[in-house]
């Protein structure tokens, strides 16, 4: 009996992990050569702050004035144009748009693992993109981000 | 025997738990070569969630980076470095370089864009390279007191977040010390 229990155990084991080092490696190699791929670059000029100009400081994250940030912005609406057309485009014009500002950040915090539906509830917070990740797909059709596109969502 | 059964099922679902925590990995890693950095943010924080090794809180650091957002990236790679200190490369010490210049942060820019030599590849070192010849100018003689003055007005606005607070006050007193007057660097040395 116990022996029947022990080969289940270990059946259970070899299933759940065939390769688990090599997984493991391979998926730590494929992050890498997606970061390497896609290295950032500065946005804002290089200069020191001055506490007397405040709304020099970044503020709440993007939330400054720069020159440099209007001109970002300028970028930012030409990609939202393209957004419309293409929807992989669009989010990379929205991660742009995002510009730190501080609405946006909660978005993906929030529940972000409920979003998943992999390890908790889906959250309710029922923003644009939550909704994308979201487990609950008749959020992320329902709720659908203004210029969403739906192969997005055809994708989860 | 049978006691030998719990400790294999744990083993089971430790395994089962790393190759669901890979599969965001590599969820993550198509989202951020297509750019939907977002999205990877989601996924790296999954993996994060059903992996404690730490090592995708880094590639969690690196989405915000990307999206913008160079404060939380800040607080996000000084608790990826406190997590998983091994995982630390030039890679992620770029991402993190640019997060510092986003945030204003060009020592803490400087001392890391330093660190990137020959072993991160061409392509980061003349990134880093470049990037420190925009940083040198700025670095280059005493620095305004209203400078430091921001540096430690930044500080307190983000007192509700130590970690960057503590960035924030770090810049200032090292930017101090580079006066002969040595203007507040005292006064961030006794906060």
């Amino acid at each position: 009996m116990w022996n029947v229990r022990l080969c289940m155990a270990m059946g259970v084991v070899w299933l759940a992990a065939p390769a688990p080092a090599a997984a493991d490696g391979d998926a730590r190699q494929a992050v890498h050569d997606a970061l390497a791929a896609q290295l950032p670059s500065v946005l804002t000029e290089t200069r020191l702050p001055d506490a007397n100009e405040p709304d020099r400081g970044r503020g709440e994250q993007g939330g400054h004035k720069d020159k440099d940030k209007d001109k970002d912005r300028d970028r930012d609406h030409k990609d939202r144009d393209h957004d419309h057309k293409d929807s992989d485009r669009d989010h990379e014009g929205r991660d742009h748009d995002h510009g730190g500002r501080d609405h946006d950040h909660g978005e993906v915090e929030r529940g972000d693992v409920g979003d998943h539906g992999e390890i908790g509830e889906h959250g309710s917070g029922a923003k644009p993109v939550e909704e994308e990740h979201g487990g609950g797909g008749g959020q992320q059709h329902g709720g659908g981000g203004s210029h969403h596109g739906g192969d997005q969502e055809d994708r989860h | 025997m049978l006691r030998r059964l719990p400790v294999l099922l744990l083993s089971a679902l430790t395994l089962a738990a790393n190759s669901g925590a890979d599969e965001h990995l590599f969820a993550g890693a198509r989202h951020f070569r297509e750019g939907r950095f977002a999205e990877a943010l989601v996924e790296f924080r999954v993996a994060d969630k059903l992996n404690a090794g730490g090592e995708a809180a880094w590639y969690s650091a690196a989405s915000l980076v990307r999206l913008n957002r160079p404060e939380d990236a800040i607080v996000a790679f000084t608790e990826a470095e406190r997590r998983a200190p091994a995982m630390r490369d030039e890679l992620f010490d770029y991402y993190r370089a640019v997060a510092c210049h986003e945030a204003r942060l060009y020592l803490c820019a400087d001392r890391l864009l330093a660190g990137i030599g020959d072993r991160a590849g061409p392509r980061i070192r003349d990134e880093a390279l470049q990037l420190r010849r925009r940083i040198e100018p700025v670095l280059r003689g005493e620095p305004a007191k209203t400078a430091i003055d921001w540096y430690y007005q930044r500080a307190q606005q983000s007192s509700a977040r130590p970690l960057l607070a503590a960035a924030y006050l770090a810049e200032g007193r090292a930017l101090a010390e580079r006066r002969a007057d040595r203007y507040r660097a005292s006064e961030a040395s006794a906060r």
